[in-house]
């Protein structure tokens, strides 16, 4: 027997290994899936595929079988990141890709989607719209979104009280679900807080389409000690309902940001409403108390 | 402006053989920059003190010396140079046999002055095996290496037992397995005293062999008896780490077992016994007027030592010591709500609510067991709400107000664990507002916990809050 036999034999056997291999690879990683058989198919609805956005990232345990489990669902539920999410071949499961688009979906929908008409009347709040026409207009020209156009500042002065101690503002800004989802809980309590230590709260205004800066706006025009303005953070793939409060002491037109005091990531994973209410509620007082916000107020 | 706080803890841990005092410092800071909504965290735990460790002086057999006591722990401040009204908390740990009730009496009587009322004196099993094990380091081991690990704590008279579950404590025992429950006279090294448990241990061995182990007739009779002793001790350790089935000198022994049954990946040794496990010596074994040497020998060849992967923990005799001063400390949430001028508050008994049949909670039948001159007041703990909305809180509010104005204790102290102290304090101000309100969040109590909080920090809002597990498992 020749080298070059000797050799095609090996290479021979070394494939047939390679190939068994690659075969008990594919079987372990992926799940199972069902056959579909052609009368099953038929039958198929939407509402047979699990929602994938429903699904606790959490507590969702991808990896197959995991040496110590204990150790994985600690490791999961130490962090919201995508990690711990197994894999086909090189690239991440379909569950884990289809899930990635669907909350990149669900903050699209949050920064597009609209406020209900009726939810400043539910809260007896103001309703005005800044100088943006429509969704477009708002993404695409921050500077509109700070300001009033004379009717709705005529709204104000109608509606609104004059020179009150807290001025309070909700505005949809990058994410109308945040508003909706933490508006209900988070105003009340801070009112509740405000109104057991004896401040006096002017009428909620809702401002639609509008930035941070249009606090600028209202303080101008009510001359309150001091803003505080609700509004929805730029939605992120971990959830789309963060709310923000900026807080501004004697707001005025071409006021700096660095006079701005933030409370942020306000959501049921962060800080929640209801206590957010009650925290910003002994923010203002200790606010008004040193006469100043941002970085004068320490 | 210092947004950090210190406060001087002080641990005292008082058993059968020896008492000893440490004093530490934690440095407390705010870890969020601004105006964010603040955290806070132990940043630093330092000891500044270690005391010597005393023999636990006592009168008999069965009785604790309160002055001599007294003196050692003057002499201790002394030598750490404090005086009692610099101590912010603490514990005093009375241990073992030495926790029987006319000791600890007498123990807190003649401790007032330095305790007074800043540091409460507190007893039981369950509870020391969970501070041995913190103290010991295996609760670090533990948390640090996502382990179960089982903390053994060697003392003169018990063996107290922890196990850490990936840093949380999921349960305890308590043996009568100890150095110094059989004694030696240290010139002759023969056997001065033999403590009841020993005795019983013993009798029973005589009962089931048929031969008579004391006295014994020479030395080295003596000296095998005490091994045959020791080494039935140590596999009664391991019938209760392994749950095999009790053999019949292990009623004799064993004082409580709540250890669930799970596997272990380890072990750590503690308490005054370990310091010869990790380094045995022999040669000098009498030298403390005990068998714990010897003891020490016996456990390096029970199952426990020889199966389970040992770890070293960073204490042996100080860590019930050490666990007392430095690691009974939790800081609650930063969104709390305290009425001005009310803390420290001390020793306050925690109430678990009742489920009432229409699907609502009180706490007030709870609270009149504690309805006497000892306590000042009570916390009444909130249960995990289905949701944090504000009308349930507003609810909750009222259902705890109708409750707290029938109990007598000031400040009206509330606690829950889920984050929602501020907002339900404010509820409650609004519907009592005459009332001293202490409402915490962050803090996880069960029933038969008693708690210390102390001052807010400098500017912030969360307080320092020691909770003392009294009974560990029912």
């Amino acid at each position: 027997m020749g080298v070059d036999t000797n050799i095609r034999l090996i290479v021979e056997q070394v494939l047939a290994e390679m190939n068994q291999t690659a075969k008990g690879a594919v079987d372990g990683s992926v799940i199972p899936r069902q056959p579909v058989t052609s009368e099953e198919q038929a039958e198929f609805t939407d509402d047979y595929l699990d929602d994938l956005a429903g699904i606790d990232l959490q507590r969702y345990l991808q990896v197959p079988k995991p040496v110590n489990a204990e150790l994985y669902k600690d490791m999961k539920l130490a962090t919201p990141s995508r990690i711990g999410v197994w894999r086909t071949g090189v690239r991440p499961l379909t569950d884990t890709l289809l899930r990635f688009r669907a909350d990149h979906a669900m903050a699209q929908d949050s920064v597009l989607g609209e406020v209900p008409e009726k939810f400043a009347a539910q809260y007896n709040m103001v309703p005005v719209v800044t100088k943006c026409s429509s969704k477009d207009e708002y993404l695409t020209r921050p500077d509109l979104g700070r300001l009033l156009d004379a009717e709705n500042i005529e709204i104000l002065r109608k509606q609104c009280e004059k020179g009150v101690k807290v001025q309070v503002v909700v505005a949809d800004g990058l994410s109308s679900k945040a508003v909706e989802a933490n508006i209900p809980n988070l105003l009340p309590a801070m009112i509740q807080g405000l109104n057991s230590m004896g401040i006096a709260v002017g009428t909620t205004i809702f401002v639609k389409y509008a930035r941070v800066g249009i606090m600028d706006v209202i303080g101008e025009e009510l001359k309150p000690e001091v803003v505080i303005i609700l509004l929805g953070e730029r939605p992120g793939l971990g959830t789309g309902e963060s709310m923000s409060a900026y807080i501004g002491y004697n707001a005025r037109r071409g006021m700096l940001e660095s006079e701005r005091t933030v409370v942020s990531n306000i959501h049921k994973g962060g800080l929640p409403s209801a206590e957010a209410g009650a925290h910003l509620a002994d923010l203002l007082k200790r606010i008004l108390d040193a006469k100043a916000t941002g970085v004068n107020f320490k | 402006m210092t947004k950090e706080i210190t406060l001087t803890s002080i641990g005292i841990d008082i058993g059968t053989t020896t008492t000893q005092m440490v004093l530490s410092r934690l440095t407390l800071v705010n870890v969020m920059p601004g105006t964010q909504v603040p955290k806070i965290e132990i940043t630093r735990k330092s000891v500044v003190y270690m005391g010597t460790v005393h023999f636990t002086p006592f009168l008999d057999r069965n009785r604790v010396d309160g002055i001599a006591l007294r003196n050692i722990i003057a002499h201790e401040y002394q030598c750490a140079g404090i005086q009692p009204q610099d101590v912010d908390t603490g514990a005093v740990i009375i241990t073992g046999e030495t926790a029987k009730k006319e000791n600890a009496s007498e123990i807190v009587h003649a401790l007032a002055e330095f305790a007074g009322e800043f540091v409460v004196a507190t007893a039981g099993p369950d509870l020391e095996s969970v501070i041995a094990g913190k103290g010991s380091g295996a609760e670090e081991i533990s948390k640090r290496q996502h382990i179960r690990v089982a903390n053994l704590d060697i003392g003169g008279g018990t063996s107290n037992i922890a196990i850490f579950d990936r840093g949380v404590c999921i349960g305890t025992a308590c043996i009568n397995v100890g150095g110094r429950l059989f004694e030696v006279e240290t010139l002759s090294r023969r056997l001065s005293y033999i403590s009841p448990p020993a005795q019983k241990l013993a009798s029973c061995l005589e009962n089931q062999s048929g031969k008579t182990l004391f006295p014994a007739c020479s030395f080295e009779a003596e000296q095998a008896a005490i091994k045959t002793c020791l080494a039935e001790m140590t596999s009664c350790v391991d019938h209760v780490l392994f749950h095999q089935p009790p053999a019949a000198g292990d009623a004799a022994l064993v004082m409580t077992n709540h250890l669930p049954d799970v596997a272990l990946d380890g072990i750590v040794f503690s308490g005054g016994v370990a310091r010869y496990i990790y380094q045995p010596e022999l040669e000098n074994w009498w030298v403390h007027g005990d068998v714990g040497p010897l003891l020490a020998e016996a456990f390096r060849d029970s199952k426990v030592f020889k199966s389970l992967q040992v770890y070293r923990g960073e204490e042996t005799i100080h860590a019930t010591v050490l666990g007392a001063g430095v690691h009974t400390v939790n800081v609650s949430g930063s969104t709390v709500m305290v009425s001005k001028n009310v803390l420290p508050l001390r020793n306050i008994p925690a109430i678990y609510p009742e489920l009432k049949s229409d699907g609502t909670w009180t706490w007030v039948n709870l609270a009149r067991n504690f309805d006497n001159s000892l306590y000042r007041t009570f916390a009444l703990v909130v249960p995990p709400l289905p949701d944090t909305d504000f009308t349930t809180i507003v609810a909750l509010a009222q259902q705890l107000a109708t409750e707290l104005m029938q109990l007598d204790g000031t400040p009206k102290v509330v606690v829950t664990q889920q984050d929602i102290g501020k907002v339900l304090g404010q509820s409650l101000r609004c519907i009592l507002p005459k009332q001293e309100i202490v409402c915490l969040d962050g803090i996880e109590l069960k029933l038969g916990d008693f708690l210390d909080i102390a001052k807010p920090l400098p500017y912030e809002e969360a307080v320092p809050v020691i909770v003392k597990t009294l009974v560990f498992a029912r």
